[in-house]
């Protein structure tokens, strides 16, 4: 049975300081190692939004099923061999010793819209630096069983691995893609967000994206499944 | 003390098969409480088949398909010279008959038939060629219920010494409308979402609000599924009178994840009925029959969903563990193991296709292995086995079939094969409408509703296995671990080779063929937490047997209505892929007598499948072994075998080799039992 409890989101956050600077991202040998492939995967931080929760949410992403009422909404750019959907265990997405939520697969496109929790910091946004963490995938697991003594392995073996963080640049042109901090009353209000994302940066996943936008109760009404996006 | 062959088989007609009224259904010829004093309940309605025993007494039919008469003057000889009239008349039970005993056949005209010698063979009547105006179509229901009477008197009515098909509880045939096709009812699709991974497609029938109270089936898809590609169950079942909620499915972080939204999207829509889709289900949706489907890790998902309301891990608000009638899973995955992902008592119901590339079912892959959940289930159970199909054909959503092998299905045939048993399967367990029951277990070769797809590459297994207090286990092998004691006590005298028992598992990582490793190719324990066990063995070119004596307790089988049997051909044995396709042996029973009767499982349109033939996880051809259930009725082994006495019954024997069937093979073998549904 699990137990629901509160994560300190500080804590993981401090464990991560000067892991990033550890080394440069793997070149392009012709032959890479899996690590190297590993730590090349994640490609690019697309886009970056701080959002805050009045309602706070489950990170079903992790054993310990921690709460959370503050993050960040992002798109990355991912090697798409790392997100194939299948029903085995798949690549699990961390970000320093914190899994993401993965919203949509984008196993095409290579573009993933993710949830990443954090702490609210003093200003009362999410305090977890992303210029100051590697974005990686881990081996195939399932998130719902990753604990944080698990996700603190996988990331001392992801830095050693050659990952690097995002540059303070690349963080900065994430973030003015993704523009200001939102306020949402609810998950499910930045479910409608994150579906809008999938619907702009990964169209194979139409269907993830539609389905996420479909019409609130009690506004349902008869109608037959969207075949188009209907937010571009 | 003998007595004379006609009343004997009236006695036996009413006092079979169901012992027990506590614990079993009223059977098929069961009479009615109140009726027609000297009626005559015999099985009449069957199909011929091409060797003994001749002929099928069966209870459902398709439309479009012939009807077949027989009444075996063997073991009925005053009968012989006889000339009678024989109407196929709308069911009703036997009082009802007694109240109006006026015979209208529903053709429009009786037939008239004069009994010869030589049993069924020689006095068969085509009751409906399939051409004519007889429809399966019932309104909202599965079939028309239809007795089949004798008019022995030529009175036009039905009275004493008549005979008849049905006049029970259930009828005598079930004519049964194409259940690929779509109902009588409008469906109507509603997409709607209740808050996060709480979007919902549903389905239900345009004039639900006229409707009572209708079942409830809830979809819970597969990883990089969606909620929206199951409109091949939601449209085809609610045409049918269902409410189809497909749903939203947290997938992704694992199958404890994915039963949280199973439980949580079941219980908001029970418990916002006033509102979803303007409030029109409100009242209609019936709460206490809910079936829960699941697709892969949702397969898995709702097993684990309903574990842990068995446990007490979590409670809904709006409905209850009692409430869930059905759990199917397509493809499962067993991540969780026998501790936590176990339907435990619930009729648990299996799709898995031989071609599935990702819950693939290979050795070395326990997590892959669809049949798992399948065997942990202790109610009534059953599986379709499909060749050729692979994980995405069970979805209507885009993306690849995640297919390997060869003579792979597309999704439309597929989708024909999964409506055309679906319905009958929710029926039975949601509805108890038996009218296709039988689509359960009967071989699929002879068996199959019209607009399935009928290429070489279809090839469907079946198992079916009911409750405990429906089973009478001679040997399930999971108890006397040793070759010459059965389960249940009795001794097993076998000259088979190269016998083994035990758990049914292929304990490496490849199905190649080894003669180390006799489970080779078995895939239904996990571990040892999984306990189903089994024996195989082999024949080559000489004939061989396993007798299972029988202990007191089992010898009286008049109560019962099959013998049943569970077998697979053993994949990637060279006494397998030498000969590839449908093998046969066959039963014989012995009573104290010593009299015997044999009967070749082949009989009735089809042996034992050969494995879907697809390379990989080691070498050689050949996927896991598909196990397939045998059911042969008890009856029939006393056509051509009067005095074989079935309320004393010594022994049961396999018989293997050239005078039984193939003249070798290698066999895994399970779950011997008496049965009755």
């Amino acid at each position: 049975m699990r137990i629901t409890h509160t994560i300190t989101f500080l804590l993981l956050g401090a464990a991560l300081v000067g892991v990033g600077s550890l080394a440069l991202r793997a070149g392009a040998e012709p032959e890479r190692t899996p690590a190297q492939r590993h730590a090349e995967s994640v490609r690019q931080l697309v886009c970056a939004q701080p959002f805050t929760l009045d309602e706070a949410a489950t990170h079903y992403y992790r054993a310990e099923q921690p709460r959370y009422d503050a993050g960040w909404l992002i798109v990355l750019d991912v090697d798409p061999a790392f997100v194939v959907a299948r029903q085995t265990e798949e690549p699990v997405l961390y970000a320093g010793a914190q899994t993401l939520e993965r919203v949509n697969h984008g196993s095409e496109s290579g573009r993933v819209v993710c949830i990443l929790p954090s702490p609210r910091g003093a200003d009362g946004q999410p305090s977890l630096d992303l210029a100051a963490h590697i974005f990686f995938f881990g081996p195939e697991a399932l998130p719902e069983r990753i604990d944080a003594l698990e996700a603190q392995h996988q990331l001392a073996r992801a830095a050693r691995s050659g990952t690097r963080p995002f540059t303070p640049d690349e963080v900065a042109a994430a973030r003015a893609c993704g523009g200001e901090a939102l306020r949402v009353r609810s998950r499910d209000e930045l479910d409608q967000l994150a579906g809008v994302l999938v619907l702009e940066h990964a169209p194979e996943d139409v269907d993830v994206g539609n389905g996420m936008l479909a019409p609130r109760v009690p506004g349902a009404a008869p109608a037959t499944k969207p075949t188009a996006p209907r937010v571009k | 003390m003998k007595i004379a062959p006609f009343c004997a088989a009236v006695l036996i007609a009413t006092a079979a098969p169901h012992a027990t009224a506590q614990t079993t259904p009223a059977g098929p010829n069961a009479p009615a409480a109140r009726g027609i004093a000297g009626l005559v309940h015999e099985e009449i309605a069957g199909r011929p088949l091409a060797r003994f025993p001749h002929f099928d007494f069966v209870q459902s039919y398709y439309a479009g398909l012939s009807i077949e008469a027989a009444v075996d003057t063997d073991r009925h000889p005053a009968l012989v010279g006889q000339t009678a009239d024989v109407y196929l008349c709308a069911h009703r039970d036997e009082a009802g008959w007694a109240a109006s005993p006026v015979l209208v056949d529903v053709r429009g005209a009786f037939q008239t038939i004069t009994f010869a010698s030589g049993g069924v063979q020689a006095n068969l009547l085509t009751l409906d060629n399939g051409l004519g105006s007889l429809s399966g179509d019932v309104g909202a229901g599965l079939g028309r219920a239809l007795d089949v009477v004798i008019d022995i008197d030529r009175d036009a009515r039905i009275s004493t010494g008549d005979w008849v098909d049905g006049a029970g509880s259930t009828p005598g045939l079930w004519l049964l409308a194409p259940t690929t096709a779509p109902g009588p009812l409008t469906p109507v699709e509603v997409l709607y979402s209740g808050g996060s991974f709480l979007g919902q497609d549903l389905y239900y029938p345009s004039n639900i609000a006229t409707m009572g109270e209708l079942p409830l089936v809830v979809v819970s898809h597969g990883n990089g599924h969606n909620y929206q590609w199951y409109d091949h169950i939601g449209l085809h079942l609610a045409s049918y009178g269902y409410v189809v909620m497909s749903h939203q499915n947290n997938t992704v972080p694992g199958t404890e994840t994915a039963s949280t939204t199973t439980l949580t999207n079941t219980d908001y829509l029970l418990g916002n009925l006033a509102t979803i889709a303007g409030g029109v289900l409100d009242g209609h949706v019936d709460r206490h029959h809910i079936t829960w489907m699941g697709h892969s890790r949702g397969g898995e998902g709702v097993a684990r969903a309903y574990d842990r309301m068995f446990d007490g891990q979590y409670t809904p608000v709006n409905f209850t563990l009692a409430d869930i009638v059905l759990v199917s899973s397509i493809a499962p995955t067993d991540f969780q193991g026998n501790a936590n992902t176990n339907p435990h008592g619930v009729p648990y119901h299996l799709w898995t296709g031989g071609a599935d590339s990702d819950v693939n079912g290979c050795a070395s892959c326990n997590l892959c292995q669809t049949f798992h959940l399948h065997e942990r289930a202790t109610g009534a159970r059953s599986s379709i086995s499909l060749h050729g199909v692979g994980h995405g054909a069970f979805h209507a959503g885009s993306g690849g079939l995640f297919a390997s092998g060869p003579c792979l299905l597309t999704r439309t045939e597929t989708h024909a094969i999964m409506k055309a048993y679906l319905l009958p399967l929710v029926e039975w367990h949601v509805k108890g409408n038996p009218a296709g029951r039988e689509a359960l277990w009967r071989q699929w070769e002879s068996f199959q509703s019209p607009g399935v797809p009928t290429t070489s590459c279809t090839t469907v297994d079946l198992m079916h296995r009911g409750t405990a207090a429906q089973r009478a286990v001679i040997d399930d092998f999971e108890t006397n671990p040793a070759l010459d004691l059965s389960s249940s006590g009795g001794a097993v005298i076998w000259d088979v080779q190269n016998p083994g028992q035990g758990r049914l598992d292929d304990v490496n990582s490849a199905f190649t063929t080894s003669p180390s490793e006799p489970m080779n190719g078995m895939t239904f324990s996990g571990s040892v937490a999984d306990a189903t066990s089994g024996m195989v063995f082999e024949w080559t070119g000489v004939d061989r047997s396993i007798v299972f004596e029988l202990v007191p307790e089992l010898t009286d089988v008049s109560a019962w209505r099959w013998l049943s049997l569970r077998a697979c051909q053993v994949t990637r044995s060279t006494l397998t892929t030498s000969q590839l396709g449908d093998l046969d042996f066959s039963v014989r029973l012995r009573d104290v007598n010593g009299v015997v009767s044999d009967i070749a499982i082949g009989a009735y349109g089809g042996g034992l499948e050969e494995p879907y033939q697809r390379t990989g996880c080691g070498t050689g051809a050949g996927w896991a072994n598909e196990w397939e259930t045998i059911r042969i009725p008890l009856a029939d082994f006393t056509r051509g075998a009067a005095a074989l006495d079935l309320s004393q019954l010594s022994s049961v024997e396999m018989r293997f080799g050239p005078s039984a069937g193939d003249a070798q093979g290698r066999i895994g073998l399970d779950d011997v039992e008496f049965a009755r549904d």
